[in-house]
Formats: C-alpha cells, sequence, structure tokens
C-alpha cells in the first residue's frame, strides 16, 4: 500500500510539470475584403535579437507561392520541413482562420515576437503585416494588419 | 609421407576455393567483352560503370501541376523544389520549441 502511494506521488509529480509547461493557444486572424483570391499567411516567432525561431501555422499549401511571404522566406529558405504539420489552406477575402495551438509557456513574456507575412496572387506582397510581442498582457488584445488583415487576437 | 600429403591436400584445397570465384569472375567479363561489341558490350559493361543511368522522358506531367497560369485550385499542394509540406493533422508539428505535447493543432475557418 505504501509502495503504491509513494508510486502514484512521484507519476503524479513527474506528470503536473509537463501539463504547466504549454497551455492551448487560439491565434484568431480576420482578413479585409480586399477584393483577390485566397491569402497565404505565415505566422512565425522571433526572438530578442530578431532572429527566427520557429513556425507556427502556414495558410497555403503551396511551396511556390512561399517565395511571396517574404520575412518568412527569407529566414527559413522555404524550407517544408519548418512547416509539416502546421500547414493548412489559404484562407480567402473576410474570412477569419482561428487555430488552436498548445504553445510552450516559455514563449510567453520572453521577448518573443509572433510575425504574420501576407501574399495574395496578382497582389501587392506583404511581409510582416502582423508584428506582435507575445505576452500575458496582451492576450485577447486585438491588433490590427496593414493591409490584408483586419485583425489577430491570441488568446 | 601421410603429414606431406595432407599438407599438399589442404594447400590445393585453398587454392581451389580461393582461386574459383576469381576465375568465374575473369571469365564472365571476359565473355562479355570478348564476344560482344558495341551496344551488347556496352550492356554487360554496365555495371562497370559508376556514371548513373539517365532517364529520357518526352514530357512530365507533374510539372504540369505546378504551372502557374493553368493552376486554379490553391488548396492543392505543389511539389516545388523543396517539397510541399505536410499538411496538419498528418505529422506532428515540427519540434522548434514552440509547441507543447499536448493536443495537435487546430484550425478553423469562418
Amino acid at each position: 500500500m505504501k509502495s503504491l502511494l509513494a508510486t502514484l506521488a512521484l507519476t503524479t509529480a513527474l506528470t503536473v510539470p509537463g501539463l504547466a509547461m504549454a497551455r492551448p493557444v487560439t491565434l484568431t486572424t480576420s482578413l479585409n475584403t480586399y477584393g483577390g483570391g485566397g491569402a497565404y499567411l505565415a505566422l512565425y516567432v522571433t526572438d530578442a535579437s530578431g532572429a527566427y525561431v520557429g513556425s507556427l501555422w502556414m495558410a497555403g499549401g503551396k511551396s511556390k507561392y512561399y517565395e511571396h511571404l517574404r520575412g518568412w522566406y527569407a529566414a527559413t529558405g522555404g524550407d517544408p520541413a519548418q512547416i509539416n504539420g502546421i500547414t493548412g489552406a489559404s484562407v480567402g477575402a473576410g474570412r477569419t482562420l482561428e487555430i488552436t495551438l498548445d504553445l510552450a509557456d516559455a514563449l510567453f513574456d520572453a521577448g518573443y515576437t509572433l510575425h504574420i507575412d501576407a501574399a495574395v496572387e496578382d497582389m501587392r506582397d506583404s511581409p510582416n503585416e502582423v508584428a506582435v510581442p507575445l505576452t500575458a498582457a496582451g492576450a485577447g488584445a486585438p491588433v490590427q494588419g496593414r493591409r490584408y488583415i483586419a485583425s489577430f487576437v491570441y488568446q | 609421407m601421410t603429414s606431406r600429403f595432407s599438407v599438399l591436400f589442404t594447400s590445393t584445397a585453398l587454392t581451389v576455393a580461393l582461386g574459383l570465384p576469381a576465375l568465374a569472375a575473369i571469365q564472365t567479363q571476359g565473355n562479355a567483352q570478348g564476344r560482344c561489341s558495341g551496344v551488347c558490350a556496352a550492356v554487360f559493361g554496365a555495371d562497370d560503370l559508376s556514371v548513373p543511368l539517365v532517364r529520357v522522358s518526352g514530357e512530365d506531367e507533374d510539372d504540369e501541376d505546378c504551372d502557374e497560369e493553368e493552376d486554379e485550385d490553391d488548396d492543392d499542394a505543389c511539389t516545388g523544389a523543396l517539397g510541399a509540406p505536410a499538411p496538419a493533422g498528418t505529422v506532428a508539428p515540427p519540434a522548434n520549441g514552440l509547441f507543447g505535447n499536448g493536443a495537435a493543432p487546430v484550425a478553423v475557418t469562418n
């Protein structure tokens, strides 16, 4: 009985930190009615020095268009390994993309910035359409994009 | 006398065991190059070349899928120079330190 309790305590102690190290975060991106085709969006993170850390999502599956997401492409060289398992469809004008990701707690209040590059066929590329610091206080506060994104919010 | 025979027998057996495979290989190459000429010799001697085979094709239909002018469907993956990424849900997110080990990514477009 005593050993059973000890085992239970040990497994609980090992499990709880793992659960606390990440949390589900919803990233909501609403597009303007810009009157064009589906927008490609690259969501990625840079650290305090501006260096690329990793990608969170890629909206748009055709790699030939990735060079138009200029900030992301410059950082990654278009490497598909950066977005394996986090790539979805492009987003139509006037529509809203809602992504729920299990993100590491260490991302918040640690100097990281979330960037969104946007590109639409036959329209101007928009690198760094959104750049928002990842902080606990900034959660839920909508941010406006420069060209195609009407609002972006994480919470 | 018996020991001399045994030494002789052993050395002969060793010579045969080592020599036969080498002799067979020499004869195979000799047959290919000696009895054939031109295309025949090239075919039989192809295994000795380190140059990779080159496939010749008139049209590559896969390339048409990546043609910007003819492509209307934005959701189809196109294998470019670097290849297409794996769609969400088919593989785990990249291990870039941004993701936890919890639920898989979910995306909804409204």
